[in-house]
């Protein structure tokens, strides 16, 4: 990605509330929401069109959990940057994520500006990792 | 004629003979901290194995 450009982000999550605020995140940091999913399937599918820079996943969703979506987006493009934003906190679901391929898991519970800088901390080590590879 | 058990009986006694847990393993619950370090555990495996995926499908906080 070109430095110079906005960070594209896809914010996945069923409750419109909080991909509002999902989008005040995001224009914090300087990034612009391209796409919003309300539900895993429609996530999967967005992701393919339109390839974010980051996906912000929710995990409980319906049609597609946030952890069936990411798991399906990286089989077909694993150098996706996926952060999984959710209340669920439990070990299972984290090891899942971490198996899938998710970049990070955040806790939606996680003050605003520590997730605004979780998110930019993983998008950077991310796009390292990346560049190393190429 | 088929004998009768009491399951919960034998179940009280298998408990008493040895020291296997046999409760419903709990699903432990973390906070950010714990999942911070287990990302960077993960990350840290990446570099070493020079894959962008752990591919074993296990973290690596084993």
């Amino acid at each position: 990605m070109n430095d110079n450009k906005k960070i594209t982000m896809l914010v996945a999550e069923d409750e419109n509330h909080i991909r509002m605020l999902l989008k005040a995140v995001a224009n914090e940091i300087d990034a612009e929401v391209v796409a919003e999913a309300k539900n895993g399937r429609e996530a999967v599918d967005l992701c393919r069109i339109i390839k974010p820079d980051i996906t912000l996943m929710d995990i409980n969703m319906p049609q597609l959990s946030g952890l069936e979506a990411l798991e399906k987006i990286n089989e077909t493009n694993p150098n996706s940057c996926i952060i999984m934003l959710t209340s669920v906190a439990d070990m299972d679901s984290v090891r899942k994520a971490v198996k899938f391929g998710a970049a990070n898991y955040i806790l939606k519970n996680t003050p605003l500006k520590e997730m605004q800088q979780m998110i930019l901390d993983t998008w950077v080590e991310h796009k390292k990792s990346l560049e190393e590879q190429a | 004629m088929r004998e009768r058990y009491d399951l919960n009986e034998m179940l009280k006694e298998i408990k008493s003979e040895s020291d296997v847990d046999l409760a419903p393993k709990k699903n432990e619950k973390v906070t950010q901290t714990d999942i911070s370090k287990l990302f960077g555990k993960n990350k840290l495996k990446e570099i070493k194995l020079g894959k962008s995926q752990d591919q074993s499908g296990e973290p690596s906080e084993k």
